[in-house]
């Protein structure tokens, strides 16, 4: 199956107190294997929200997710977490590494919860992830002791470490300066490259335009939905 | 105070907002204040009420046990000397009875007085029925409980011409009685003119209580007793045992002193504790609300605005908790004293509370959260706003300092990522970490020493069984003569070897001044031969005795009286025996006393043919000691019961007070003590509690404010058995570390600690033994203890949905 995505008449809404507040909006979508989706649009358009639909997160008011194969709605909590740990990898606009883990232990996390891989098939998996993001000499250093960059090419080599088909990342560049961002932006191409599907939601325009897809979100519908050619 | 709306509408939205947070805070410093509260109102309750029965019930200054039967009106004599305030008498004696039902004869008191109405000393009161009269007896009010025995009861008594039931009609306070949880008898009470019935003459006496003029002294009550001891041998009436008691002190006094060491140490526990959660609770507040302090900032609030707002939060947590922590406390401490002053026979009123500690509790439990959170808020209030408004992620703390860089590079980074996770987690906070781990360490270190009191209880009374080679020692009524004893002695195929020991009433002169006693009781010279196979003190200084010392003027004196008096081996002392004039001894050798097991006379060791020479009847005895092939209780109890009707056949007289089995005797040692060691081990337990409601909270808060990082580790991944493992990895840790830091501590401090208590409360000089035992004992019980403290929280940690915390 070449769909890794499929959101058929997706629709999400907040309840508050009496008040039920609509985000999304009949969603359907489909996204295949390879792609590399920015997303884009206004804050408080429901960015946020589909990407939790997508990542087991949250679950729609009405509609279907399925996912590489599975329908999320199925799944309880217990099975979307192992779910996610194998076939999503998450990247956070605040990094969000365990303080008191070092780099490389940060990265083995993962897969020490996905059980997989033998104890040193894992740290040798680790190594090429802190190869692939230029983090060798950092390995054994506290997330506090290197720059919000490293953490995020950090971060970024801990998605990929049960090597998922999705990798889904939200305003992954938010925190970095441009030449930083462009970095992380060219490590997302190479995995695209390898065959990965990505999904980042962004603010920079210029970034978005890099992608393979851009899909502007509008008041909680797909306003817009465009193919770019990739020629660099 | 006052406050603009804007920021108390803050104020209220905080405690409203994270009602979790609230409660954990509000339950925190609630059991904070309750454990202080109950702790401090116990200590005051049992202080108040045991001086204040104590001094109701008019205790006697010296008490005189006598040998013979006196008559009643010999005490008016006694009444008319100098110095003497008043005197009353009893008669006290030990009989067979079998309570309704049961089948076994069992030994007890039986006691009368002249007249239940006259009492003026150690007075003993109705709680039930009435006084003894005619037929009709009273039971004692702890004894009746301890034994079941209500009003009506029919109890069969062994008396002179055989058994006698009589009935139970009355139920009486006595003050003085040891509780039968302490290894007391059951003790009734007849009418005087039932006496007859148990062999005793009507309108006698065998005991006497005085109450000397104000005044009071030790050394004036030991002068007076000697002059009455003196008045009375002059009528033909000996003195067996004499008793001081200090007016000021029940003789409970020693125990609560030592239960109060332990409450006070979990006063301290508990304050400690009361800290942590304060400062945890405050911690959390801060931490979770940094971006608000600086956007705050950022809007132009002062320090002291910020401050202010928090400060007010912490007088409304403690302001709720004060008003369900001090109605809670009351109630603890009121049933904790009742049981525990109920188990020393007294008794108090319906409700009773400690003003002062009320006081107390509404002073400090306003201002201590106030003080503690002083320091973390106006640290917190002055963070620059770039700071506070740039920390985010999963917090930078850590890594801040040199200690954390050191742990992850020599340990976490060897660990599995897990194992890092729970360590690191549970370095973060150090204060916290620290104030957790001093609650649990003084509940270790506490638990390990009371186990070694214990221990060392044990081996002390192994090592005085050692030294004691006898199965049974027989006391004699009236001297007896050795072939006599002998002969029946030999009658029992048991019976191995015989030897013969006297006793005298003597004194002791320094300088013609005479020596001051180390207990409150008499000195009795025992006189023993030299070359005893079947007992032999522990000698601390000089030597024991020899053949050589026979017909010598050698004595062996208790050390403890020895230092009393500055004396030393090679001292010469003058002694006044009863009937003999006084002469001159020297001190050949010290003995350590082990006191504490029942009624024991200060003794002084001396050759029994020295005192052969110019006695009228050199080979009449009081003591005969009895070695025999006896290995069990059982047979021992056998053999005893053997000698004693052999004895009875014979009409011969043993003492109850004095005759005296070993093996039963140390059962009894044992039984003595543990009540007591019961009660601190009890109290330890507590504070390992308290340690734990301590490391709970600690571990509900690290919960509370890692919400995001549990949810970081879902979105990677981590299932409900991984954070529920995490957290419980992390409590585990703690006590691992408790544990280790307890186990050295403990050993350090538990020599000096048992001996003082053991001092204390038993009135012991302990050989110190270190309980392994206890250290792998707590090892168990604080690996369970983190268990159960941190199941909850770690389970609730399992519930948090991952979108809750998550902002990307
Ligand atoms: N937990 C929630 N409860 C109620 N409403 C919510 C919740 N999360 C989001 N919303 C609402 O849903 C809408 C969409 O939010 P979402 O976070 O998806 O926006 P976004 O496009 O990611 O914005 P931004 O670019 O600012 O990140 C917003 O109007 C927001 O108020
Ligand atoms: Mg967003």
């Amino acid at each position: 199956m070449p769909n890794i995505i499929q959101l058929s008449h997706v629709y999400k809404a907040y309840q508050l107190g009496q008040i039920s507040n609509p985000v999304l909006h009949d969603i359907s979508l489909t996204i295949t294997r390879g792609e590399f989706v920015a997303i884009v649009g206004p804050s408080g358009n429901g960015k946020s929200t589909l990407l939790n639909l997508l990542t087991g997160i949250d679950r729609p008011c009405q509609g279907d997710v399925q996912v590489n194969g599975s329908h999320l709605q199925r799944l309880n909590e217990e099975q979307l977490s192992a779910w996610r740990g194998k076939h999503v990898g998450i990247v956070f606009q605040f990094f969000q590494l365990l303080p008191s883990l070092n780099i490389l232990q940060n990265i083995l996390l993962p897969m020490d919860f996905a059980a997989t891989l033998n104890k040193r098939q894992r740290l040798e998996r680790a190594r090429y992830l802190l190869n692939l993001v230029g983090l060798h000499d950092q390995a054994q250093q506290l997330p506090g002791q290197v720059s919000g960059g490293q953490q995020q090419r950090a971060a970024i080599a801990r998605a990929l470490a049960n090597d998922p088909a999705l990798i889904v990342a939200d305003e992954p560049t938010g925190n970095l300066d441009a030449a930083t961002a462009d970095a992380v932006f060219e490590l997302f191409a190479n995995l695209q490259q390898q065959g990965k599907t990505l999904i980042m939601v962004t603010h920079n325009e210029s970034l978005a335009q890099a992608a393979s897809r851009r899909i502007a979100l509008y008041a909680g519908r797909i306003h817009e939905d465009q193919y770019l050619n990739r020629a660099g | 105070m006052l406050m603009q709306s804007s920021l108390w509408q803050k104020v209220r939205a905080d405690l409203l907002a994270h009602k979790a947070r609230t409660a954990l805070s509000i339950k925190s410093l609630t059991i904070g204040f309750f454990v202080i509260g109950t702790l401090l109102g116990m200590m005051d309750l049992q202080q108040a009420y045991l001086d204040n029965a104590h001094k109701q019930s008019q205790p006697s200054h010296i008490s005189l046990i006598f040998r013979q039967d006196a008559d009643v009106d010999l005490a008016e004599g006694i009444k008319r000397m100098a110095d003497v305030a008043g005197v009353d008498v009893l008669t006290q004696f030990a009989v067979s009875y079998k309570t309704p039902g049961a089948s076994q004869w069992q030994t007890g008191t039986v006691l009368f007085r002249p007249d239940y109405q006259q009492q003026h000393y150690d007075m003993m009161s109705l709680r039930s029925g009435n006084y003894p009269t005619g037929q009709a007896i009273a039971a004692e009010r702890l004894t009746a409980q301890f034994a079941g025995l209500k009003l009506g009861d029919s109890i069969e008594f062994a008396t002179a011409d055989g058994g006698q039931q009589l009935s139970l009609q009355g139920i009486i306070r006595h003050p003085f009685v040891k509780p039968p949880t302490f290894g007391g008898q059951l003790y009734f009470f007849i009418a005087p003119e039932l006496a007859p019935l148990f062999g005793i003459p009507a309108h006698t006496f065998r005991q006497m209580l005085v109450q000397i003029k104000p005044p009071y002294s030790a050394d004036k009550a030991r002068q007076i007793a000697e002059a009455i001891r003196a008045k009375m041998a002059a009528k033909g009436i000996a003195t067996n045992v004499t008793l001081l008691q200090d007016p000021d002190r029940h003789w409970g006094w020693p125990i609560f002193s030592g239960i109060n060491i332990v409450l006070r140490v979990m006063a301290w526990a508990s304050l400690a504790l009361s800290a942590v959660l304060i400062l945890n609770t405050l911690a959390a507040l801060i931490t979770q609300q940094t971006e608000q302090i600086g956007i705050m900032k950022a809007l132009g609030a002062s320090r002291w605005t910020i401050a202010k707002i928090y400060l007010t939060e912490v007088l409304i947590l403690s302001l709720v908790a004060l008003l369900i922590g001090i109605p809670l406390s009351c109630l603890g401490a009121f049933y904790s004293s009742s049981w525990l002053l109920d188990l020393f026979n007294i008794e108090l009123p319906d409700f009773a509370y400690s003003p002062h500690t009320l006081l107390v509790l509404v002073i400090g439990g306003l201002s201590a959260p106030l003080l503690a959170a002083l320091w973390p808020i106006w640290k917190g209030a002055a963070m620059p706003v770039r700071q506070a408004l740039a920390s985010y992620g999963l917090g930078a703390d850590f890594a801040s300092q040199a200690f954390d860089r050191w742990l992850e590079r020599a340990i976490a980074s060897h660990l599995p990522t897990l194992y890092a996770v729970a360590l690191g987690n549970l370095m973060r906070r150090k204060a916290r970490l620290f104030w957790t781990q001093s609650v649990l360490i003084i509940a270790g270190v506490l638990f390990i020493v009371i186990m070694s009191l214990i221990a060392s209880v044990n081996l002390t009374l192994d090592h005085e069984l050692a030294r004691s080679r006898y199965a049974v020692r027989l006391g004699f009524s009236q001297d007896q003569a050795a072939a006599t004893v002998t002969a029946i002695a030999q009658g029992l195929p048991a019976t191995t070897a015989i030897e013969f020991w006297g006793r005298t009433p003597a004194e002791l002169f320094q300088n013609g001044q005479l020596i001051k006693q180390s207990g409150s009781l008499g000195i009795q010279m025992i006189t023993l031969p030299t070359d005893t196979t079947l007992y032999q003190p522990m000698i601390t200084e000089g030597r024991w005795f020899e053949r050589s010392d026979n017909q010598q003027n050698h004595l062996v004196l208790n050390a403890a009286t020895a230092e009393l008096n500055g004396l030393k081996v090679g001292d010469s002392l003058s002694v006044k025996r009863l009937q003999h004039p006084a002469s001159n001894w020297q001190v050949i050798g010290l003995y350590r006393s082990f006191a504490g097991a029942g009624y024991a006379v200060e003794a002084v060791y001396a050759p029994l043919s020295t005192v052969q020479q110019d006695s009228p009847t050199p080979n009449r005895h009081a003591f005969a000691l009895l070695s025999a092939d006896i290995t069990t209780l059982e047979q021992e109890k056998a053999y005893k019961e053997a000698l004693t009707s052999a004895f009875q056949q014979q009409h011969i007289k043993l003492d109850y007070y004095t005759t005296l089995a070993k093996l039963e005797q140390r059962q009894f040692a044992q039984h003595q003590f543990s009540p007591m060691t019961g009660m601190l081990l009890g109290l330890a337990i507590m504070i390992a509690t308290v340690g734990g409601i301590g490391l709970s909270g600690t571990m509900a808060l690290s919960v509370l404010q890692r919400t995001r990082e549990i949810c970081v580790l879902r979105a990677i991944g981590a299932r409900s058995s991984a954070i529920f493992k995490l957290f419980m990895l992390e409590g585990l840790c703690h006590a691992l570390l408790a544990w280790m830091l307890s186990v050295p501590l403990a050993y350090l401090l538990a020599e000096p600690l048992a001996k003082q208590l053991g001092l204390i409360t038993l009135n012991i000089q302990l050989d110190f033994a270190f309980s392994w035992l206890a250290v792998g004992l707590w090892f168990v019980l604080v690996i369970l203890l983190a268990l159960i403290a941190t199941y909850l929280p770690a389970r609730n940690a399992t519930r948090i949905a991952v979108r809750e915390g998550l902002s990307y």
